[in-house]
């Protein structure tokens, strides 16, 4: 309650009364005060709430201009036999000032220093774990209020951690009221600022103080349904979930149940809430008030959380302050209201007093990671089984090691293989070379040395042969000389790999990978791999060697990115034992040694040493021989067999 | 309360002389919160009292009007009158209500005009 008299209780509520008004305020050294005269009107008012914090205003019609910016005070007199008595309703920081031309008066929004603590959250410069009355301390000291209150509910629980901010210090769009809001849930008060300009964690008070219609108007008297008594409190994360409770079997056998809810208070979203609830449940347990909303003649002196009686003939209604607005101008009206707090009904079979419980589900929002942590029975199955879980890298080097299955697929289907031709099954279109073995024309060991085969997509001096190793049983024998690829790509990272192994001991080669040029050494199977950052737009591999068939190339592999992948071919090229797909179609019988061949020089068959036998033309077909074996139409005439006799008709 | 021929003074001005009666009022003005409150008790704030003189003057001649009427005429006079409660006199800024007076004759010399009346009303309450 404000200070007051009961002489000023009593003088209030009389025909006759007289008030007065001032408001004081220092410029420049000069200390100013503002009467009847100046003030047209005044009006004090807030709107609180448990579990919130709260910020009173004050809304001034006045003929002198007052900066914004200046910090005024306001008092309220009544005159108590022949002497004004005031009451002080505090400190106010004039926010707002507009002038009004038609009543050449200015019209003020002013609030109490509660306005500090409307500006982002930063960081307090504490060390955690820390109590909250240290956090709520270094929160004042930051904004620059001072804390009144030395004990309060939950004081010296701990706060393990920044829960404002993220991991890396940004902000999370919290202010300090925001904060204080939460710290006002988890103390189970209301947080105000008092009339010494200090922060208060403020209790409801029981004033013991009773009034009666003689302070109601005889219109707009309201009382709402009693709330309480409060016999749960029940502690929620977000979306309502997860629920732990403390209560009151008794109250609520005797009373029904009545439950305070605290939902999405991040004081209470870790595992520790338990350490808050018990003294929160203390602090409200019995709680209970009838909501109402009147106008008075005036009261005045009754402050936000004060707990005081109105009786109405022969019934008294226990009420809290909690929303008050004060109209003074020539005369006085007080209208005042209490909202009830909507009560939540909590599925009791999904709570429980701790989050402790084995096979509990829970779901944790945690802001200042930017995670949400869900554990359930099933989570922990997964979480054990979290070895058995691979990265992407780990499944690329498993695939590029398995010695069967995964390499011969990729062997035998197109892929990602930048680089064409790796196995060399494509000789160049200008030198018909047949592929079916044995043939004279099928390049083997034998023919090997003096024959000069090029093969399609690669440039320079290179021979085919053979490695049980390599992935599709091929590999590229350098010879004397250089031998290269070259593809147009776009820039970016990209990786070439491939195996290599000496065939002769002494000899010197490298690769040379657009401007870099690497030594392969090693008397052994080695394997080479290098990642290159491409700014221009092409990749170019060169082989060189000092002696013929020295050194053997197999799995030569160019892809995008960062990571070998395992060999496979281009995605253009499909190649089997008797089907290759690339350039064209080439198509291998070895019953009947012919070759269908179906490409940009045409459709035909080839025999086994690579003659045309058929070939399918624009208007026809062209071939060496044709046997037709029991009827055939030719150019009109119809040739058949009758018997041992061979008939030609005209149609 | 008219206790001496100078007991009511206009701007410096003895105004008895020229009246032939004073009537002194004390209106209460009630804010507008004033009416009966829950128990039916009538309650309310008394904004306070302003004073009001309202003076009978006598007949008057030319050259006594031309003394009395700009005191009148003024948007404020400042009048002096004593004050029984106070049991003294007291000061009091005043706007003046409308006046009016009928003559039915020439006025000059001696001759008179008819009497009239004008109310004093006290710009603040009364401290």
């Amino acid at each position: 309650m404000k200070v007051h008299t009961s002489d000023f209780k009593n003088q209030i509520k009389l025909l006759g009364r007289q008030i007065d008004s001032k408001i004081t305020y220092t410029i420049d050294n000069e200390e100013i005060e503002l009467g009847p005269e100046e003030l047209n009107s005044i009006t004090p008012h807030y709107e609180a709430n448990i579990l919130k914090s709260v910020m009173k205003q004050l809304d001034v019609d006045t003929n002198v201009e007052i900066p914004e910016g200046t910090e005024i005070n306001y008092q309220f007199g009544l005159l108590v036999d022949d002497e004004y008595e005031y009451i002080d309703f505090g400190n106010y920081i004039v926010y707002t000032s507009e002038k009004q031309e038609d009543t050449k008066s200015w019209k003020l929004i002013c609030y109490d220093k509660m306005l500090y603590s409307m500006k982002d959250y930063e960081s307090l410069g504490v060390e955690y774990p820390i109590t909250v009355k240290n956090y709520l301390t270094a929160l004042c000291t930051k904004i620059g209020l001072t804390l009144a209150t030395q004990e309060f509910v939950n004081d010296d629980t701990e706060i393990q951690n920044e829960l404002f901010l993220d991991n890396e210090g940004n902000s999370l769009g919290y202010t300090y009221r925001d904060v204080l809001d939460q710290i006002a849930g988890a103390t189970a008060s209301t947080i105000c600022i008092n009339e010494n300009d200090e922060l208060e964690v403020r209790y409801i008070t029981d004033t013991e103080d009773t009034i009666d219609e003689e302070y109601l108007k005889d219109i707009h008297v309201n009382f709402a349904e009693k709330y309480g008594p409060i016999n749960s409190v029940v502690f929620s994360r977000s979306e309502e979930s997860d629920n732990i409770y403390r209560k009151d079997d008794e109250s609520i056998e005797e009373n029904g149940l009545h439950e305070i809810k605290i939902t999405d208070n991040e004081l209470l979203n870790f595992n520790n809430r338990d350490e808050y609830i018990d003294e929160v449940f203390e602090q409200l347990n019995g709680l209970e008030y009838y909501g109402n909303d009147f106008s008075s003649t005036g009261i005045g002196y009754y402050d936000v959380c004060d707990k005081y009686n109105i009786t109405v003939e022969d019934k008294t209604y226990p009420c809290v302050m909690l929303n008050d607005e004060f109209q003074v101008s020539q005369g006085l009206v007080e209208e005042v209201h209490t909202d009830v707090p909507e009560e939540a009904v909590t599925d009791y079979t999904k709570a429980d007093k701790t989050d402790r419980r084995i096979n509990q589900t829970y779901l944790i929002v945690d802001k200042q990671e930017g995670t949400i942590t869900a554990l359930t029975s099933r989570t922990e199955d997964l979480e054990s089984e979290v070895g058995n879980m691979y990265t992407v890298e780990q499944v690329n080097t498993l695939i590029q090691n398995a010695e069967t299955g995964v390499t011969n697929t990729f062997a035998e289907a197109g892929g990602n293989n930048i680089f064409r031709n790796t196995g060399l099954w494509f000789t160049a279109q200008s030198t018909e070379q047949s592929l079916i073995p044995g043939s004279s024309t099928y390049p083997s060991e034998d023919t090997f040395a003096g024959r000069t085969v090029t093969y399609e997509f690669w440039n320079g001096n290179l021979k085919k042969g053979e490695d049980d190793k390599a992935a599709n049983g091929r590999a590229i024998l350098l010879q004397d000389d250089v031998c290269y690829q070259e593809q147009t790509v776009a820039n970016g990272k990209y990786t070439v790999s491939f195996k290599y192994k000496k065939l002769v001991a002494l000899a010197t080669a490298s690769v040379k990978i657009n401007d870099n040029t690497y030594t392969l050494t090693g008397d052994d199977y080695k394997e080479f791999e290098q990642t290159i950052e491409v700014n221009s737009k092409h990749i170019n591999v060169t082989f060189s060697c000092n002696i013929a068939n020295g050194v053997e190339i197999f799995d030569l592999m160019v892809n995008a990115g960062s990571v070998k992948l395992a060999y496979s071919q281009n995605q253009n090229e499909t190649t089997t034992d008797t089907v290759n797909i690339s350039k064209g179609i080439t198509i291998t019988s070895t019953d009947t040694d012919t070759t269908f061949k179906a490409n940009a020089d045409g459709i035909r068959t080839l025999d086994r040493n690579g003659n045309e036998l058929t070939k399918f033309t624009d208007i026809g077909m062209i071939a060496k021989k044709v046997i037709v074996q029991e009827e055939s139409q030719i150019v009109g005439t119809l040739w058949q067999e009758v018997g041992e006799q061979t008939w030609i008709t005209k149609l | 309360m008219f206790t001496g021929k100078n007991s009511l003074m206009i701007d410096g001005v003895s105004i008895g002389q020229y009246l032939v009666s004073v009537k002194y009022e004390y209106p209460k003005l009630w804010s507008a919160d004033s009416g009966r409150n829950l128990a039916g008790v009538q309650t309310g704030t008394l904004v306070g009292i302003f004073p009001k003189i309202i003076l009978q003057f006598r007949k008057l001649t030319k050259a006594e009007m031309e003394i009395v009427v700009p005191l009148l005429d003024k948007a404020n006079q400042s009048v002096t009158y004593y004050d029984p409660r106070k049991k003294q006199n007291v000061t009091m800024t005043t706007y003046a209500g409308d006046y009016s007076f009928s003559d039915n004759t020439i006025i000059n010399g001696s001759h008179k005009n008819g009497g009239f009346e004008c109310s004093l009303i006290a710009v603040r309450k009364r401290a």
